[in-house]
């Protein structure tokens, strides 16, 4: 299996298993170098501040459905 | 009919002066790293780093602060001792066919602290109760080292190889193995393939004690599992970042009068005995816990 150090960037291929800070699993069967380039190009496509934006309406719109109910009571 | 006679038990065999020494302990931390001279009030050690690697910079270009990092490592010397009652009619006759019982204990206790300083550093605990020591507190590898492999006994050299890349990882050297008599058991029954009988490590059959295997100095020694301890090995840079010394040492004390064991058997000038007593102040210091890593049995992942 193929650690890696997250801050670092350090890897470790073992059969072991490793319990250590920072220290993560990062795959069985793929080798390093796949996993490397395959992993690089996901950080830029998962901008984390637009998926939160878009959960943001969602909430708003519920909202006014309330008031509605209500002033047909 | 008394026609022959034979020896049956008339001739008591023949008294020795020399006491075996059965006495057995050593210390791995002893043989992997370096005493050095220990003042009684303790020294404090100053580890420094810098955080960051060097910073390229183009002409007329801004500099940026790289960082470093100072802690200290407080090497406070802890008492330890070790004492037992003898009979006065044991002191005479002992000094009579100059047994050396005074030496053989002096040396039985070197063993002794040497093994304790062992119990103490790796595990943190009384080595006689086997409790958590307070005093001991992130003071010994088991409270400081997080770096940890999961140990496996099909495969200990994997294990010992993930955990040297632990330490390597972060960019430290590793200069010895110190592994319980399980782990090694476990190296030694390892076979070169998967249809050969040939063992993986020739130097470790049948309990030869070894000082290194591919080159790094190892120490097999039961302190490392100690009480049943999870730890079978633990591997790092004990030449630089492990330090320990001995503050004080008293000779061995003979004590005629009290109660010096606070014990039910009361007085020694009441009964007629004499109190051996050996005494060290010994210290010790894990100056870089990142410099180690631990192979534990059962360790969660």
């Amino acid at each position: 299996m193929l650690y890696r150090n997250v801050k670092t960037g350090a890897e470790i291929e073992t059969k072991s298993i490793i319990s250590a800070p920072n220290w993560i699993a990062v795959g069985a069967d793929a080798p390093k170098k796949a996993e490397s380039k395959a992993e690089a190009p996901k950080e830029p496509e998962t901008p984390k501040e637009e998926i939160k934006e878009e959960t943001k309406p969602v909430v708003k719109k519920t909202a006014p459905k309330k008031n509605v109910k209500r002033t047909k009571k | 009919m008394g026609s022959i006679i034979t020896k049956g038990n008339l001739f008591p065999p023949a008294l020795t002066n020399q006491l075996i020494d059965t006495v057995r302990g050593k210390s791995s931390l002893a043989r992997l790293s370096q005493s050095q001279p220990l003042p009684f009030n303790g020294e404090t050690e100053f580890t420094f780093s810098l955080d960051s690697e060097v910073d390229l910079v183009a002409e007329n270009g801004a500099k940026s602060n790289g960082g470093g990092t100072v802690a200290t490592v407080t090497m406070q010397p802890v008492k330890v001792e070790y004492g037992m009652r003898v009979s006065d009619e044991f002191k005479y006759a002992a000094e009579e066919v100059q047994l050396q019982y005074l030496q053989t204990f002096a040396e039985g206790f070197a063993k002794k602290v040497a093994r304790g300083l062992d119990i103490m550093a790796f595990h943190g605990v009384n080595p006689r109760t086997g409790n958590t020591a307070s005093a001991l507190n992130n003071k010994n590898f088991d409270d400081l080292i997080t770096n940890t492999v999961v140990y496996d006994a099909d495969a200990p050299q994997d294990n010992v190889a993930a955990a040297v890349g632990l330490v390597e990882a972060a960019e430290h050297e590793v200069t010895g193995l110190a592994m319980a008599p399980a782990f090694k058991s476990a190296l030694a029954s390892l076979k070169s393939g998967s249809t050969s009988y040939a063992p993986l490590f020739p130097q470790l059959g049948w309990g030869a004690q070894v000082n290194e295997i591919n080159g790094l100095p190892v120490d097999a020694n039961s302190t490392v599992s100690f009480n049943s301890n999870a730890d079978r090995a633990i591997v790092g840079n004990f030449a630089d970042f492990f330090k320990w010394g001995i503050a004080r040492q008293i000779p061995v004390e003979v004590i005629e009068f009290g109660n010096p064991d606070n014990s039910d058997a009361g007085d020694l000038k009441g009964h007629n005995q004499i109190y051996l007593r050996g005494e060290a102040y010994i210290g010790w210091g894990i100056l870089v816990p990142d410099a180690f890593a631990i192979v534990k049995a059962g360790a969660s992942a």
